[in-house]
């Protein structure tokens, strides 16, 4: 019997042959379109750029102090200089160099969160999901137990106890923030079980594990990816409150929320102390939050925009 | 003496569910007590309403749920004494909807290898490219879809990619759940045509569950019909279309639409809806629907008769 062949490519009387997409070039061709994903993606690389190549934008050591240059204001206002374009903090330290220091705290933290939580959240949301019944009610009760707790209440018990530094906040953040992974990942992993494509692996002799990652995680790569975005954009702002109440990051480390922290007494006269990393926080958090929702339509079956 | 490829005695499987703190809890017998026997290399028919149980009776003999009572042997040996790869081995699935059972981020030739790989059974990629490619062919899929993936394939192209997987093993029996039901017409003959040309071909034992009944006239060599769990009349395929002795048998054949508009809609004699499994009716469970009912049959529960070559339950077969 001839295969039937007239859905898959037809004459269009150009002598042109249509041939539907794969599921990659469908993705592909909505990025380029996207503009959210693209003005996002463009912030976040911005952001990227900026702490990979921090030594050559910052003229001036982060941690260097200089008294008698202390308090210059940006290169905007009437008595800023080119030497130091975004000024100097009460320390006489160059504001742009940490700045361009504090993106590379920030995004290691944000991705280092993300990544502890993302390795909690889906194991447990794959968990519950798959298996269901008594592993899903234990499941559940683990992540209403999370969602009772404050994190950043938490977060300030936790560093109160063993002292503030980066691992510690990376731990603790990474710890807290897995309860958006395991929600989402064990409503989709429950409607993609009950797939026939999960029920014809299983009948072909799949392994519970092989079930799990080979069939149902490509599955779930879009979901882990979006919310990976969110949680990335949240830990980067809870290290920058927990960094402001001074049981984050410790001084003399450039860390944005720190900046905030140092620069909120001279708020009133000298602004640009905070607003600087203010809109530096600002514009990273936009930028991954913008990039995320992008993928999400993007990636999407449906392709919402 | 027959071989058998597939048979069950008197299986049951029976879910719990909870109605809640105050009312504790309830069964609900989905399959009840079910006996089939396959001939190998012919074609069972097994129809029935959504819900009568033919699902649940697929997912057990696929091994995909536990039965809870009763004794279900697949090529001789007992299938709780197997593991799920040699299950696998003897019988493989082809499902209804060919949208939801091909994974939508794999190439079809990695859906079609999947129970190879799974199985370890391939020697080498090249191997198992090989047998790929053979087994396009033999279901009459071109090469150059391999590469491709499930959204760049029409229905009928997917359900033949969904047999390819299922035949790559090389089974003895293969599980048709509504295979053509979610294909047009016009691509339902191509597929159940396959179908048969595939078991002269493989020699293959199909169980094919449907509840079309046209489909399994076209393709059965023996029909079970079944209701609310039970068998409730088992035969050849021909006497069974020709001769139906089961009101319920009857009811169904009536209420086959024709293509000529001239006769209407038929008049089905079932009266109120399908009962609720969880509470099923007193007797013969088939009686509150039934026009041939007596007093007796709201009380005992029939047993099976032979009636003219096929098992009927039923009291008054010949009641008609």
């Amino acid at each position: 019997m001839p295969p039937v062949e007239t859905q898959q490519q037809f004459d269009s009387g150009l002598g042109l042959e249509v041939v539907f997409p794969t599921p990659g070039q469908i993705m592909r061709r909505r990025m380029l379109t996207h503009k959210g994903f693209i003005i996002g993606g463009l912030m976040v690389l911005a952001v990227f750029i900026v702490a990979i190549f921090a030594p050559y934008i910052a003229q001036h050591d982060p941690y260097h102090q200089d008294l008698s240059n202390r308090m210059i204001t940006p290169v905007w206002s009437e008595t800023g200089s080119w030497e130091h374009p975004l000024g100097t903090d009460a320390m006489g330290r160059d504001y742009l160099s940490r700045l361009a220091y504090g993106a590379r705290i920030s995004l290691f933290i944000g991705f280092s969160c993300m990544a502890i939580a993302a390795v909690i959240g889906i194991s447990l949301g794959l968990i519950a999901g798959y298996f269901g019944g008594m592993a899903d009610m234990i499941v559940s009760f683990i992540i209403t137990v999370r969602l009772a707790l404050p994190a950043v209440l938490v977060a300030i018990a936790v560093v109160a106890l063993m002292g503030g530094s980066i691992q510690v906040v990376v731990m603790v953040l990474g710890c807290l923030i897995w309860d958006r992974f395991a929600v989402i990942l064990r409503a989709t992993t429950q409607q993609i079980r009950a797939m026939d494509y999960v029920q014809a692996a299983k009948a072909a002799g799949c392994s519970i594990p092989w079930l799990m990652i080979r069939e149902i995680m490509p599955n779930l790569l879009n979901s882990i990816v979006i919310v990976a975005t969110l949680e990335i954009g949240r830990a980067i702002l809870l290290e920058a409150a927990l960094s402001f109440l001074g049981m984050g990051v410790q001084p003399p480390t450039p860390s944005w929320g720190l900046m905030i922290s140092e620069g909120k007494d001279m708020m009133l006269f000298d602004p640009y102390l905070v607003t600087i990393p203010g809109v530096a926080l600002f514009f990273l958090v936009l930028g991954m939050n913008l990039f995320g929702d992008g993928l999400r339509d993007v990636t999407s079956p449906e392709g919402r925009s | 003496m027959v071989e058998y490829a597939l048979q069950t005695e008197n299986i049951k499987k029976e879910y719990t569910i909870s109605g809640g703190i105050f009312h504790g809890k309830k069964t609900l017998k989905a399959v009840d007590g079910v006996n089939l026997s396959i001939p190998k290399g012919s074609i069972l028919g097994l129809v029935g309403e959504s819900g009568c149980g033919k699902t649940t009776i697929a997912k057990l003999i696929l091994g995909l749920e536990k039965k809870t009572s009763g004794e279900l042997y697949i090529a001789g040996k007992e299938i709780s004494s197997m593991g799920s790869k040699e299950i696998a081995r003897i019988i493989q699935p082809v499902f209804q909807d060919p949208y939801s059972s091909l994974n939508p981020r794999k190439s079809i030739a990695k859906i079609i290898s999947l129970p190879l790989r799974a199985q370890g059974l391939a020697n080498g990629a090249a191997d198992i490219e090989k047998k790929v490619d053979d087994i396009m062919e033999i279901v009459g899929l071109a090469p150059r879809l391999k590469h491709n993936y499930p959204n760049q394939l029409s229905g009928g192209q997917r359900q033949r990619v969904a047999v390819a997987r299922a035949l790559i093993m090389r089974p003895e029996v293969v599980l048709c759940d509504e295979p053509t039901s979610a294909l047009d017409v016009s691509v339902q003959a191509q597929i159940l045509n396959m179908l048969l040309d595939l078991r002269s071909e493989l020699n293959l034992t199909y169980l094919f569950i449907s509840h079309d009944l046209a489909v399994v006239e076209h393709i059965a060599s023996h029909v079970a019909v079944m209701y609310l769990g039970r068998i409730v009349e088992e035969g050849n395929a021909e006497d069974l279309f020709s001769n139906p002795s089961h009101p319920y048998t009857q009811a169904l054949l009536a209420s086959v639409l024709t293509p000529d508009p001239e006769l209407g809609l038929p008049e089905i004699q079932l009266g109120i809806e399908y009962p609720n499994p969880i509470d099923p009716p007193s007797g013969c469970s088939f009686h509150p629907r039934c026009s041939k009912c007596q007093e007796k049959c709201s009380i005992v529960a029939p047993e099976a008769v032979i009636k003219s070559g096929k098992l009927v339950e039923c009291h008054y077969p010949d009641n008609f």
